[in-house]
């Protein structure tokens, strides 16, 4: 890898500069982040006791109630 | 790689970790969801198939009812008109009532109008009892009057009846001495007749009788009849009588034993083909 990578212009011993991979990374995890408010959202919706991590009880279903 | 890529990296990770928890959680909780939405669903058609069973008994159960109903509305109807026919009645009946209660009234005044009546009556009677009393009295005074009344005539007839038979001995024994000095003198003095025991046709007025009895004497085989007529109607022994029955003559009597009312007599002839029976004429001569 770091054969490649001196290779590679951002391989070289300098000072590393946001490039297209940081932006991507920068996307990534705004969509990411977005997701997980979404995944957060519905999960809350759907979770024990409107918590998004908590599971439900087989037969004992336990939603929060609309509007909350 | 820049710091800000390792760190948008590690945040990336991390975001990455937690949406994938997300996930796993929202994917577990909707699956949970969906299998008591199934569930529930399940109860749902269930409870909705006994529900349409209930549906359906109740509507059986509800058009049995509505004939009940009807039945009970007809059987109200029938009462309703069997109230109006007895309040009819009673009212028939009430007037009835009043007019037996008018009745028994006017029953009872003329009850007491009876009585008084009665009272009436019963003092009429009284007084009519008290005086068919002294009537009787009276009655039985005048009764007795004529009882002694019809014993003193009796005693005058008695003796009326003895100086009759005195008479009577006396024109007999006076008819003797004339017939004992005919006899003397001649046959054609009137009787027909020889010794005194011999039978002899009287003369005098015509007497006359019935035959009362008819018997035949055993000792001496003649027969013997029972006159009407005795020594009251001048009948004497030895006397001869005829028997006729109708303008028939029927025999000849001769009296043997005479009596004041009766007679027995001797059958000395009878006509041929006849016999003599009670209730035959018998007189002294036959005109």
């Amino acid at each position: 890898m770091s054969q490649f990578g001196m290779q590679m212009p951002a391989g070289r011993k300098r000072a590393a500069s946001p490039d297209v991979y940081t932006g991507l990374a920068v996307i990534a995890t705004v969509f990411l982040a977005a997701a997980t408010a979404v995944m957060w959202q519905a999960g809350a919706k759907v979770g024990k006791g409107g918590s998004p991590i908590a599971l439900q009880e087989s037969g004992r279903i336990e939603l929060p109630a609309l509007g909350k | 790689m820049h710091v800000l890529t390792k760190v948008f990296v590690f945040i990336a990770a991390v975001l990455s970790v937690a949406l994938s928890t997300l996930v796993i959680a929202f994917a577990v909780n909707i699956d949970k969801i969906r299998e008591d939405y199934q569930n529930l669903a399940s109860a749902k058609a269930a409870i909705e198939a006994q529900s349409a069973a209930a549906s359906a008994i109740s509507d059986q159960e509800r058009s049995r009812l509505n004939s009940v109903i009807e039945q009970l509305s007809r059987e109200q109807a029938t009462l309703k008109a069997s109230l109006g026919n007895l309040e009819n009645e009673r009212n028939t009946l009430s007037a009835a009532k009043a007019k037996a209660e008018t009745e028994r009234d006017a029953i009872t005044a003329k009850i007491a109008e009876l009585g008084e009546t009665t009272k009436t009556q019963a003092t009429l009677i009284t007084s009519y009892r008290d005086e068919v009393t002294t009537l009787r009295k009276n009655e039985l005074d005048f009764r007795q009057r004529a009882l002694d009344m019809d014993n003193r005539l009796n005693d005058l007839e008695s003796q009326r009846e003895v100086l009759e038979q005195n008479f009577r001995a006396v024109q007999e024994q006076l008819a003797e001495a004339k017939r004992s000095s005919a006899s003397a003198a001649a046959p054609a003095a009137g009787i027909v007749s020889g010794a005194a025991d011999q039978s002899f046709v009287y003369t005098g007025p015509r007497i006359q009788g019935r035959i009362e009895d008819v018997k035949v004497d055993a000792s001496t085989g003649k027969t013997l009849v029972k006159l009407s007529v005795g020594t009251n109607d001048r009948v004497s022994k030895n006397m001869k009588m005829f028997l006729v029955r109708g303008d028939q003559f029927v025999a000849n009597v001769v009296v043997i034993t005479p009596d004041l009312k009766w007679s027995v007599a001797e059958v000395t002839l009878v006509n041929k083909g006849l016999q003599v029976t009670a209730g035959d004429l018998v007189v002294s001569r036959i005109d």
